[in-house]
């Protein structure tokens, strides 16, 4: 009875550390552990603000932000095993490896970033917003941008039939007025 | 009991005061189905006039329109702070004119006045795409759209929350086109600092407003957007 009383015990601490995450705040799931997929980089994140909007857009750049870090941190890797390699015969080098640990800079462009799932509440007077953000690779990259090519065919079949209609009326005025003047 | 009251709790909080077409926009095969706000005046027709106008305004939006700026951060050991904001959006306003509406339907929710309009001839509605809610958890995947959500607090004037959570749509839709991130974090022994500037620079067309959705409790208006894969 013992046992079974402690493994229910054991139970319930891990369910509610799993429901309130860090620092005693109630995440989703899907923040704790983020989904795994081939197809695509995840990246969780949140914010808070007095202002709905700003938490969100925070949490969204917070979770960009990290799957940026992951599609970057492969190029620093390289630069950090040929430093390595060069470290090996000179300390200098060695020395110079860490100067560029202490630094992160990422400069990158996101194609098909989306807002996977999001959910915001509110603490207090704050509020917080949890934001898992996907971005697609390979085939899903492919097919986004496939589907992305071209979508102006709404505003451009306008424009266009606008653009002759007008044509249309103007050659008639003028038609008229070289008529009037009699050419 | 307890599940009964939940569920009039929850029932009571969504959104039942809006018309069903406001909620789930119907869709077309190419006309546009938009919405037009505006407050209730003394004469229902300047609100209608009014509501047409945005209506008009948010076709021209949907046909084409270029999302471009700028939003800043800074990251210091207290955290991270929102800088500013400097997105905006490019319309043909030229267009405005040669824009020919039929207004479907009219609802007059709490001070606002709702227009139903399209671009199409014919009056019917479509159906929509989007029939639950399940959208406002997860961003669905359906074939053939691209699409993306976007949020705002409740404001003073409602439709004021329903139209910053379209251009917050709008933005982030850009953003899944062309986002670029610039970043510099710089780790010290005891702390941390840095600073991050994200840009959007895109043009988006054809673009539909599937659903909305308000949560009174937590004070949010939220709407689905897509644009339709040719």
């Amino acid at each position: 009875m013992k046992k079974v009383m402690l493994g229910l015990m054991v139970l319930f601490l891990v369910v509610g550390c799993a429901s309130k995450g860090k620092g005693g705040i109630s995440a989703p799931e899907w923040y704790l552990n983020p989904p795994q997929d081939p197809n695509y980089l995840f990246g969780a994140a949140t914010s808070t603000s007095r202002d709905l909007q700003i938490s969100l857009d925070k949490a969204k750049q917070d979770a960009r932000l990290y799957v940026a870090e992951q599609i970057e941190s492969h190029i620093q890797g390289l630069i950090k095993k040929f430093d390595e390699e060069v470290g090996r015969t000179e300390d200098s080098e060695l020395l110079q490896q860490y100067t560029k640990v202490s630094k992160n800079v990422v400069d990158q462009t996101l194609i098909g970033s989306r807002v996977n799932k999001s959910k915001v509440k509110k603490e207090g007077e704050m509020y917080r917003a949890f934001v898992l953000m996907e971005v697609p690779l390979g085939k899903a990259r492919e097919d986004l941008l496939r589907q992305l090519k071209g979508n102006d065919h709404l505003y451009t079949r306008f424009r266009a039939s606008q653009s002759f209609k007008d044509l249309d009326e103007e050659i008639e005025k003028l038609r008229e007025f070289k008529k009037e003047q009699g050419y | 009991m307890f599940l009964l009251l939940s569920f009039s709790l929850s029932v009571s909080y969504n959104s039942f005061e809006y018309p069903e077409w406001f909620l789930r926009m119907p869709v077309g095969r190419s006309e546009l189905f938009v919405v037009g706000y505006a407050p209730l005046y003394y004469n229902l027709s300047s609100s209608i006039e009014e509501a047409a106008e945005v209506a008009r305004y948010k076709i021209i939006i949907a046909w084409r329109d270029s999302i471009v700026g700028k939003r800043t951060y800074s990251l210091s050991p207290y955290g991270k702070f929102y800088h500013s904001d400097s997105i905006f959006e490019i319309v043909d306003t030229n267009a405005i004119k040669d824009v020919k509406l039929s207004i479907i339907d009219t609802a007059i929710v709490k001070n606002m006045v709702l227009i139903l309009a399209t671009t199409g001839k014919e009056l019917g509605i479509s159906s929509p795409i989007i029939s639950d809610t399940a959208w406002v958890r997860k961003t669905p995947k359906i074939p053939g759209w691209v699409l993306e959500t976007g949020f705002a607090p409740f404001y003073e004037y409602e439709q004021s929350s329903w139209l910053n959570a379209e251009k917050d749509a709008r933005v982030s839709l850009g953003m899944l086109i062309n986002y670029h991130l610039e970043d510099l974090k710089k780790y010290r022994e005891t702390s941390i600092d840095g600073a991050s500037i994200e840009s959007v620079n895109c043009v988006i067309s054809g673009v539909y407003t599937l659903a909305r959705y308000i949560n009174r409790k937590e004070g949010y208006c939220k709407v689905i957007i897509g644009i339709r894969k040719k």
